[in-house]
């Protein structure tokens, strides 16, 4: 362990330090399930930033069809914020706040629960975070709260089947597991082990992704060049027809969308599968049952994405809130077995180590 | 102008291409109504304030402030209703104020007399309230400057906050010290339950609570003292007493709002002008428009007139448009010639140009001088009234009631080959007795024909295209494409004098675009 501790000297630094060291202006934080502790690593980051005087701006995806229920039922956690933090949030999560704030811009991007606003806050509170739906206002509004004067943006994010997932559109991502994965240890480990795999997919050729952006949908890429799109309502429901399309010359199969289970089934009923390379969006967009993935990998299916997510560090929560918790230190010693060389945080308890 | 002509003349598509940046400029697009008869000043007045942004080089400056102006509208209504505005809608006024003084102070800048008739009215009064400190930021904040309670409050809040973070601190090294334990961000230890002697230890000690547990482990937790729920206790209290200040202050501003309602609006719509003729004066730059004569009395003379919705189409395909010259002096105008020559788009540049005019804009051409009509008015080929089931010449029909109806009023009346697709026999004696009966009113008719003795009259203006540059050539041509005539064909009108017969160009047309040889010799026994 002592060896490893040594090898791997830039994990030992404080994760808020390695953000600024690495110049990350925008992370996203993505929680592998609800009570993973996404919240928390919200608040420790911007705790650790304040001790460290770095100002911070802090915003979230919000998701269409979002509504003021989502308020009464507290479904987006309050987030602590403190004076001098900048925030972008939309109008009706705004009011409701208890903290106090100087309104920057009225950002006209809108959402369901009303206008983004930026903020800068006057005296600290608690305030539930629902910002820009799309990847291009989400970048425009990062892109404003560094403008006034924010060092790093932290995104609540949110993986999307559909639509571009945060970690996507950041410098960098910090995904938060924990207890409430399962009661059994062993399948936080995998499980989160899975999602860190698919994140750190690497990227693939530089002509694909030209061919793959262009064409913008589901395709099959042949070695000479040659795109054929097929007529599927979606990938999901697409995966046969696809498969009937992949022949000894084809290269590269490109997914748009979620890649489920029995879809990499349907596709790999094509023997020609072995030999090709199959592109995904990004990581986020791997929903299949880890057996069935580990499997086809095992098997020599190669996937990589078409664009890459920077894993940061994965922060744990050892305890569920149906009760049950575990050793905080013995999952975040086998958590560094399982991902040798990623920071491993255990928000709920230490923090970052002294 | 009936939405059927807007459509024939290109008008809907002119107006589309207008792009007021702000709301109060689509409000102001939306509700403009045409310049008629009698209102030749007013427009002439609008025509001077187009002229004016076009040459100023404040435009630039004033498009900057209005990008960032904001629709206030329901926000002034909110106030005038006696509502108390929240601190986004006073941020909104406060920044509507600052640029409305912005614009102002741009305004001034420009020595037009017409555009000194656009006066805003910036309140420095109102801002004052929204900007208690004077720190003249674009930002709002229920500032401390608001009253000297507010401001005792947040004092006193701080200073609360600062002992709660001393003592807690206080308790919590001393718990770390005394048990030798780690307490993490939360406040929290977890001790395992092997650990007898210190969870005994740790259960007697005052200041801890379980707040967690289970076989393996209990989380401890730092319990505040009563002195630390005293405090919280108190800052829970200032911050109802703060709130309640708050309220009362925005309140007190929402007055002050309501009070100037009337000039916040009357703003809102100079706003909307200006941002409106700014549009005009970009598209008329944007399509090399100038400022038409407006004259009394019925006339229309266009040099170099073109319809944009045809040079737009025909850009894309790279081909060059031909601007036409058209010179009306007498009530009626009959344009014959070639099939092809472009006579329905004359018909419709001139209705589109007469339209732009009278909806204050500049027009497509290189010089225009016309009067303002009460009624434009179009028939031609692609109707819509023959999508909704009328064939061809029910709709022409329906379509000359309506002209006729109006030809009593100083109307633009344009007919595009009437009657043509009915027997040539009936449709020439339709043709002949509609333009007898129009030549005696007052007002203009332009119509295109292919039927002789229609124009070889002395009350007729005759404009003639043309037609075929190559006619004797256009025999030794053989091009496949139809597209191919448009490089023969001469577009001009010209004048002609009691002329009875019609050019005939079609079958050379023909030809031209490949018809089968056969077939056009045999149409030339028939002639």
């Amino acid at each position: 362990m002592v060896n490893i501790e040594t090898n791997f000297r830039g994990a030992s630094m404080r994760l808020i330090e390695s953000i600024r060291k690495n110049n990350y202006e925008t992370v996203s934080i993505i929680g592998l399930a609800k009570n993973a502790g996404k919240t928390m690593t919200l608040n420790y980051l911007m705790e650790e930033a304040a001790n460290l005087n770095i100002k911070t701006g802090i915003t979230s995806t919000g998701r269409d069809g979002e509504n003021t229920d989502l308020v009464t039922q507290t479904q987006k956690p309050s987030i602590s914020v403190i004076e001098g933090m900048y925030v972008a949030t939309a109008k009706k999560t705004l009011m409701l706040s208890n903290a106090k704030t100087e309104i920057l811009e009225t950002t006209g991007i809108s959402t369901a629960m009303g206008e983004v606003i930026i903020v800068r806050v006057r005296q600290k509170g608690n305030i539930q975070i629902a910002g820009p739906v799309t990847a291009k206002d989400m970048k425009y509004v990062a892109g404003r709260l560094k403008y006034y004067g924010a060092e790093v943006v932290f995104i609540d994010g949110a993986i999307d089947r559909k639509a571009v997932s945060s970690p996507v559109i950041t410098d960098a991502c910090v995904i938060a597991t924990g207890a409430v994965l399962s009661r059994d240890m062993k399948k936080v480990l995998e499980k989160t082990a899975h999602a860190v795999e698919c994140y750190s997919l690497k990227g693939t050729d530089e002509h694909v992704k030209n061919i793959v952006r262009k064409t913008n949908k589901t395709c099959i890429i042949s070695e000479n060049g040659k795109v054929i799109v097929p007529d599927i309502a979606t990938s999901i429901t697409g995966g046969k027809k696809i498969s009937e399309l992949i022949d000894e010359k084809t290269s590269h199969v490109f997914v748009k969308g979620a890649v489920t289970s029995t879809m990499l089934k349907e596709l790999w009923e094509n023997k020609h599968l072995r030999g090709i390379k199959l592109i995904i969006e990004d990581g986020t967009k791997i929903f299949t049952d880890i057996n069935v993935w580990n499997e086809m990998r095992r098997k020599g299916l190669k996937v990589e994405a078409l664009n890459t997510i920077n894993v940061l560090a994965v922060t744990l929560n050892p305890v569920s809130p149906e009760g049950y918790f575990f050793d905080s230190n013995v999952l975040k010693e086998n958590m560094k077995k399982v991902l040798p060389g990623i920071k491993i945080v255990d928000v709920a308890w230490g923090g970052d180590e002294d | 102008m009936t939405e059927n002509t807007i459509k024939n003349v290109n008008f809907d598509y002119i107006f589309n291409e207008l792009k007021p940046i702000t709301e109060y400029g689509v409000k102001a697009k939306q509700e403009a109504k045409p310049f008629v008869k009698g209102q030749e000043a007013d427009l002439k007045t609008e025509f001077n304030k187009i002229r004016a942004f076009i040459e100023s080089r404040q435009r630039r400056d004033i498009i900057d402030v209005l990008k960032h102006i904001k629709n206030i509208l329901e926000t002034i209504q909110r106030a005038k209703s006696n509502q108390v505005l929240d601190e986004v809608e006073l941020f909104e006024i406060k920044n509507f104020l600052i640029l409305v003084q912005k614009m102002d102070r741009i305004l001034r800048g420009i020595s037009n007399t017409d555009i000194k008739l656009l006066q805003l009215t910036p309140l420095p009064q109102l801002y004052k309230k929204l900007d208690p400190a004077n720190e003249k930021l674009n930002t709002f904040y229920i500032y401390d400057e608001y009253s000297q309670k507010l401001k005792e409050i947040r004092s006193e809040k701080r200073q609360i906050e600062k002992t709660i973070r001393l003592l807690k601190k206080k308790i919590k090294e001393e718990i770390q010290d005394k048990h030798n334990i780690k307490l993490n961000l939360k406040d929290e230890a977890t001790i395992s339950k092997s650990q007898k002697d210190k969870v005994n230890e740790l259960n007697k000690e005052a200041n801890l609570r379980v707040s967690g547990e289970n076989y393996l482990n209990i989380i401890y937790k730092i319990k505040n003292t009563d002195e630390i729920d005293e405090y919280e206790k108190k800052y829970e209290v200032l911050t109802h007493e703060e709130d309640d200040e708050e309220y009362k202050i925005r309140q007190e501003i929402s007055v002050s709002i309501k009070e100037f309602s009337d000039i916040l609006l009357k703003n809102t719509e100079i706003i909307g002008e200006i941002d409106y003729l700014i549009a005009k004066a970009n598209y008329a730059q944007k399509t090399n428009s100038i400022e038409p004569e407006i004259i009394n009395e019925l006339q229309i003379t266009i040099k170099g007139g073109r319809n944009l919705k045809l040079e737009k189409t025909l850009k894309d395909k790279h081909i060059e448009y031909v601007p036409i010259d058209l010179n009306l002096n007498k009530n009626v105008v009959c344009i014959t010639g070639a099939n092809m020559g472009g006579k329905t788009v004359t018909l419709r540049m001139t209705g589109q140009i007469a339209a732009m005019a009278s909806f204050g804009m500049f027009v497509p051409c290189e010089y225009a001088k016309l009067c303002l009509f009460e009624h434009i008015f179009i028939s031609a080929g692609d109707d819509q009234s023959i999508e909704k089931g009328l064939s061809t010449f029910g709709a022409e029909i329906v379509n000359l009631k309506e002209a006729i109806k109006n030809s009593d009023r100083r109307s633009l009346i344009l007919i595009d080959e009437l009657a043509g697709g009915t027997n040539p026999k009936e449709g020439y004696a339709i043709t002949k007795a509609v333009v007898n009966y129009l030549k005696k009113k007052g007002c203009i008719t332009v119509l295109t024909t292919h039927y002789d003795n229609v124009a070889n009259d002395r009350d007729i203006q005759n404009l003639q295209v043309k037609g075929l540059k190559f006619p004797d050539e256009a025999d030794l041509i053989k091009e496949d494409s139809i597209e191919e005539v448009q490089k023969y064909m001469d577009y001009r009108l010209i004048e002609v004098k009691y002329s009875s017969d019609i050019p005939k160009d079609a079958l050379k047309i023909a030809k031209i675009a490949g018809i089968d040889e056969k077939i056009i010799k045999d149409a030339e026994n028939y002639l």
